[in-house]
């Protein structure tokens, strides 16, 4: 039994995003339909998921890339028989690696419900399978980030953005499945940091950094970050000032077009 | 000479795939790789990797190194066992021991060092 979830926010049909009516038929005329619940925040999706009954054995996201990262990042509340699809309303970086190209062939892959089964990666007690972007608030120390890995490596970092990227289908990875990218962001004026950030809030996905300048690329499978101010991902998700990202012994599940290397 | 050339030292490669250090950094530990690794900052501790090495001009290195081949281009202080060769560029400044199947120093280079090259691997 499949069940699907979309946030309220993007209830709003246009000409290139499809109403919630015809996704629903178009879900029936597949044979996998069902009622689409729909969800205020994160917290409220997570309240969702904890009540899903056992007869539902796929869970669906209806939305962007950032919906469907809250998903996986609720990955923990789904038991480990639960598969997980995507239902792309607009074309992004993770809907184009799934190989959907639009909701329609979404909906084709998801009634086909093959399933990959891939690593997954925790930050705190979140999840991500592609990749997650950590933030600092502005600081005069020198070097606000210690980054330790998994070999005891410990790398002093000034201000800068991190990007940590699941590789783990590099086969030759097989030490080192997690790359961390470091870029600066010192050039960057602090109004701009702060238009930047606003900007995140808003259109709630990944964009670019204001400055990509990559000062350091680390590879591991589990880092350990302390920062002298709070750390916050690209969902503006908090973490405090210390996190852990590293591999996780929990798989997700994922329905993905055949032949699709993730 | 056997030097590579300028534009194909791992710091000149477009998109750097692999492990890299930058100058803005400061690390001590170790470092087991994959592949290759690029360091251009103050680095204290060990790197062993099946991949090459380059130590970049605005390095300070002090440590272990085990590579297949390593190309050094700032300060360095260690004790370097490379498979095929090590490459010390004019910009260099090495004490320590040096240990492959080659090895080439640039003139101009500072090198204080025991070598130990050719067949007696």
């Amino acid at each position: 039994m499949y069940r699907y979830f979309q946030p309220s926010s993007r209830l709003t049909a246009t000409e290139a995003k499809p109403s919630q009516t015809e996704i629903t038929d178009t879900l029936k005329k597949h044979h996998i339909g069902s009622p689409i619940e729909n969800y205020e925040n994160e917290k409220d999706l997570a309240e969702k998921l904890q009540k899903l009954p056992s007869s539902v054995n796929t869970v669906v996201m209806i939305g962007d890339e950032a919906d469907f990262e809250n998903l996986i990042g609720l990955n923990k509340l789904l038991s480990d028989d639960v598969a997980v699809g995507f239902l792309p309303l607009a074309p992004s970086r993770i809907s184009h690696k799934m190989g959907l190209k639009s909701w329609n062939e979404a909906i084709e892959i998801l009634a086909q419900r093959r399933i990959s089964e891939l690593r997954i990666f925790s930050i705190g007690s979140r999840f991500f399978f592609d990749q997650i972007e950590l933030h600092i608030e502005p600081v005069e120390t020198d070097f606000p980030i210690t980054i330790t890995t998994n070999q005891s490596l410990r790398v002093r970092v000034p201000k800068a953005s991190l990007r940590f990227e699941n590789v783990s289908s590099e086969q030759f990875r097989s030490k080192s499945p997690l790359q961390l990218q470091i870029f600066a962001a010192n050039e960057a004026p602090q109004q701009s940091v702060a238009l930047f950030t606003e900007l995140r809030k808003r259109i709630k996905k990944e964009t670019e950094l204001p400055t990509s300048q990559k000062i350091g690329q680390v590879y591991g499978k589990s880092f350990s970050i302390e920062s002298a101010t709070a750390l916050s991902d690209n969902l503006n998700r908090n973490y405090g000032s210390r996190v852990r990202v590293g591999q996780h012994q929990k798989t997700l599940r994922l329905i993905t077009k055949r032949n699709t290397q993730l | 000479m056997f030097f590579r050339s300028k534009k194909d030292h791992l710091s000149e490669l477009v998109g750097y795939a692999g492990f890299f250090l930058g100058p803005d950094l400061q690390a001590e530990g170790s470092v087991e790789g994959d592949d290759d690794v690029f360091i251009d900052c103050q680095f204290k501790g060990d790197i062993n990797t099946p991949g090459a090495l380059e130590i970049g001009k605005n390095a300070n290195f002090e440590g272990t190194i085990k590579a297949r081949s390593v190309i050094v281009e700032g300060n360095v202080k260690a004790t370097i066992d490379a498979v095929d060769e090590i490459s010390v560029a004019s910009c260099a400044e090495i004490t320590g021991q040096l240990k492959a199947l080659r090895i080439g120093i640039e003139n101009g280079a500072a090198v204080q060092a025991k070598l130990n090259s050719g067949g007696d691997k």
